[in-house]
């Protein structure tokens, strides 16, 4: 038999205010957290757009479950860093709420940590005795400062050369190599297959052999791969070095790829995109990372990865290295590590896989680069790529502006305006030495 | 009824009065309200805020920094960039605004006429001002392709080469003309309503007279008009010195900032170098810019700028 319960309406009132107000005193940032004892929430930041979006959150859902007292608030906000991402990053951090993970760009790294917002990821790193090794050294160094550790990879994209096989086999040129370690493939190797495939129709090109972009990753990678540097010291700059023999040479040859000897497409013809030149026959190399595999998977050609060519200063590449950090604010720092645990654990072959990512860890990275049957071939070079990586960008708070002031003069080099790589160099230097020092905010 | 009866009465009904006018008052700012606050919240605060941040150095995560005029003097004697940036935006406007106008008015003359389809081409036209400027961007990024651009394909047929737009120093900013010419649909709309304000009989009396057609175009059509061509302006000037969503998309400033208008400048400032204080600054200037320009449209347009009322008033 059951019992009517009695509540004036007075009471039940108070009954719904009382409620109410508990009910907003739990939501309040860090109460709910204080009051749930065996529960933490960890929230994490991403910028994923299509075709990763909802991937990263697939791959961390299971985290609930494997670490009990953690639970996953995940966040992203599409399109990357200038899609409103940071906008709502750098909200939050104002407001004194920011997640408790979250992906940065590598250039505001150096900002963060003159500001002291991040926590050291080291004391965990040493409790768990986790392994830093399955990530590329460089990455970590990056995110090391005065001993203590701020950051773990969100993801290392490496770029590549990505060829038409068929149209080097029937120009009889040689490809681009697999191996970084191989004595071949050379600049002058590289310089002789581009004139073997570059194919004219009278003063029309018919044909280009490679890729001249004013990506600033690519146009870094030709630089060291004369010898030259675009600072003294990547990580206490001091000075801009750009305009050194060997870095002047590296820009020139790369400029005159296109303009002294047109085996690149002028920037404008590119409107279409490199991938759609590749896809078309137009093309027979140029340089992307894996995000582009997708694009390759049902073309009527072979296409593969190569190494860059080596010249006076070896072999080079670049690599990006995004960290994901943890604000020295934040009220679940275990629950927080946990989470970047399991992000570059359990989660990763899915990221990997469905994600399209190049993922994190060398183990998990293998794993995909060196079985997945589907094309490109030779996907492993993604991986020597990210085990050869030793370019990190300069360590300076004010490395984005510098970078602006660069492209701006690299790009009367790209569009012919300017053709001696000298007088742009000796300008970058004078525009950015003044910044170098604005910049600096550690001592070596 | 006695005096002293009478004024009693009377005054209770100005208390009502009163009263009642008081409840309309408040009911009026209650209606209007949400609007007030939104503008004091979200217009005129951070209006004043990004005042007072002018003459600090902020890069959000860590608190401002006083630092007096520094920005300003940076802005006007250190940084190349922002005059630059000025220049670019200045040059494209006096490019862009008086072939706005001239197209915008051409068309809505023509769509003026009885002609048969007249609602489909009014749409025709129309049509671009309401697309998304994100959208429009990339299509114009395509369009502008040297090599397998519509633009360039279209010149070739006349034996032309087209130039690299969109990779040239030179051609960039010409294409941005070229790509707001699209959009002069949302100014046809507002000619076509003036000029279909413009009373008929005075056209009449003016070919009774034996005026020709230019002279019903000078003499009629345009002091007519003159009020809409003078709104035109203004909102275009504020309109085109704003450009930032097809740099933004198509050129990112480039290349080698021939294209660095200056709010892209600004926005690199605030959101990608994060120096609030100096982005503040530089929106200061532009905003004053912008007025000290309209306000001397304002002074100009007594001399070309002709109003209906005032010339009955003056007749």
């Amino acid at each position: 038999m059951s019992k009517k319960l009695n509540m004036s309406r007075r009471d039940f009132l108070r009954l719904t205010g009382m409620s109410s107000i508990a009910a907003g005193v739990y939501t309040i940032p860090g109460v709910g957290g204080v009051l749930a004892q065996d529960e933490r929430e960890v929230t994490i930041f991403f910028w994923d757009g299509p075709p990763l979006i909802g991937i990263r959150e697939k791959a961390l859902a299971p985290f609930d479950d494997a670490y009990p007292g953690c639970k996953l608030n995940f966040t992203s906000v599409p399109g990357g860093p200038a899609s409103g991402y940071n906008d709502k990053l750098f909200t939050s951090l104002a407001a004194g709420i920011p997640p408790d993970v979250f992906i940065i760009e590598i250039g505001l790294l150096p900002q963060f940590l003159a500001d002291d917002l991040l926590l050291d990821l080291k004391p965990y790193v040493d409790a768990d005795d986790y392994d830093l090794s399955q990530f590329p050294d460089l990455a970590i160094e990056a995110y090391t400062h005065e001993g203590g550790i701020y950051g773990m990879p969100d993801n290392v994209a490496s770029i590549a050369i990505f060829y038409n096989a068929d149209l080097f086999e029937e120009a009889g040129a040689m490809m681009p190599t697999a191996q970084w370690d191989d004595p071949e493939w050379t600049v002058d190797d590289f310089f002789s297959s581009c004139e073997k495939l570059t194919k004219r129709d009278g003063n029309r090109t018919t044909q280009y052999a490679c890729d001249v972009t004013g990506w600033d990753k690519v146009w870094q990678t030709w630089v060291r791969i004369f010898g030259g540097q675009l600072v003294d010291d990547p990580f206490y700059p001091t000075e801009c070095t750009l305009n050194e023999a060997g870095a002047v040479e590296g820009l020139q040859f790369y400029a005159d790829l296109r303009w002294e000897h047109g085996f690149a497409p002028r920037p404008e013809a590119m409107a279409m995109g490199t991938t759609a030149l590749l896809q078309t026959g137009q093309l027979a190399m140029f340089y992307s990372g894996s995000w582009a595999f997708p694009n390759f998977r049902e073309v009527d050609f072979n296409v593969a990865l190569g190494h860059y060519p080596a010249g006076p200063g070896g072999r080079a590449n670049y690599v990006y290295y995004y960290p994901l950090v943890v604000p020295k604010t934040t009220e679940a720092p275990e629950c927080a590590w946990n989470l970047l645990k399991f992000f570059n654990g359990p989660a990763m072959e899915t990221i990997i896989r469905e994600g399209g990512l190049q993922g994190t860890s060398f183990a998990e990275q293998e794993k995909w680069f060196v079985t997945d049957p589907l094309p490109p071939a030779n996907k492993h070079v993604m991986l020597d790529a990210a085990r050869h990586f030793v370019a990190p960008d300069p360590v300076l708070t004010n490395f984005g502006e510098i970078t602006q002031i660069m492209q701006a003069q690299i790009d009367l080099l790209m569009i012919g305006e300017e053709r001696d790589a000298k007088v742009v160099c000796d300008e970058i230097v004078r525009q950015v030495n003044p910044l170098i020092k604005e910049g600096q905010w550690r001592s070596g | 009824m006695s005096l002293a009866q009478f004024a009693k009465k009377q005054s209770g009904f100005t208390r009502l009065n009163i009263t009642y006018q008081r409840g309309e008052t408040v009911l009026a700012w209650a209606m209007v309200s949400p609007w007030v606050a939104g503008f004091l919240l979200l217009t005129a605060f951070p209006m004043v805020a990004s005042l007072a941040l002018s003459f600090f150095e902020w890069n959000i995560l860590t608190p401002p920094e006083y630092v007096g005029l520094a920005n300003y003097h940076k802005l006007f004697f250190t940084d190349p960039l922002p005059m630059h940036s000025l220049k670019i935006t200045v040059i494209f406007s006096l490019a862009s605004i008086p072939l706005n106008i001239v197209f915008g008015l051409t068309i809505a003359m023509l769509l003026n006429t009885n002609i048969r389809g007249l609602s489909v081409f009014r749409t025709i036209y129309y049509l671009p001002a309401i697309l998304s400027g994100v959208a429009v961007a990339i299509l114009w990024q395509w369009i502008f392709s040297s090599d397998f651009g519509l633009l360039n394909t279209a010149l070739r047929v006349f034996g032309i080469e087209g130039p690299a737009w969109l990779g040239s120093k030179i051609w960039v900013l010409p294409a941005f003309v070229i790509m707001r010419l699209w959009s002069v649909g949302g100014g046809m709309i507002i000619y076509l309503a003036g000029l279909q304000a413009i009373p008929t009989d005075l056209y009449e009396a003016a070919e009774i007279d034996g005026a020709n057609w230019w002279q019903r175009i000078f003499r009629i059509t345009l002091p007519m008009l003159s009020p809409t061509i003078f709104f035109q302006l203004i909102t275009g000037v504020i309109f085109t010195m704003q450009i930032f969503t097809e740099t933004f998309i198509m050129t990112d400033g480039g290349p080698a900032n021939a294209s660095l208008f200056y709010l892209l400048y600004l926005y690199r400032q605030a959101f990608q170098n994060f120096k609030m204080g100096y982005a503040s600054a530089l929106a200061w200037v532009f905003f004053i810019a912008i007025l000290l320009l309209t306000l001397v449209l304002f002074a100009t347009a007594k001399f070309w700028v002709f109003y209906e009322a005032e010339s009955d008033e003056d007749n």
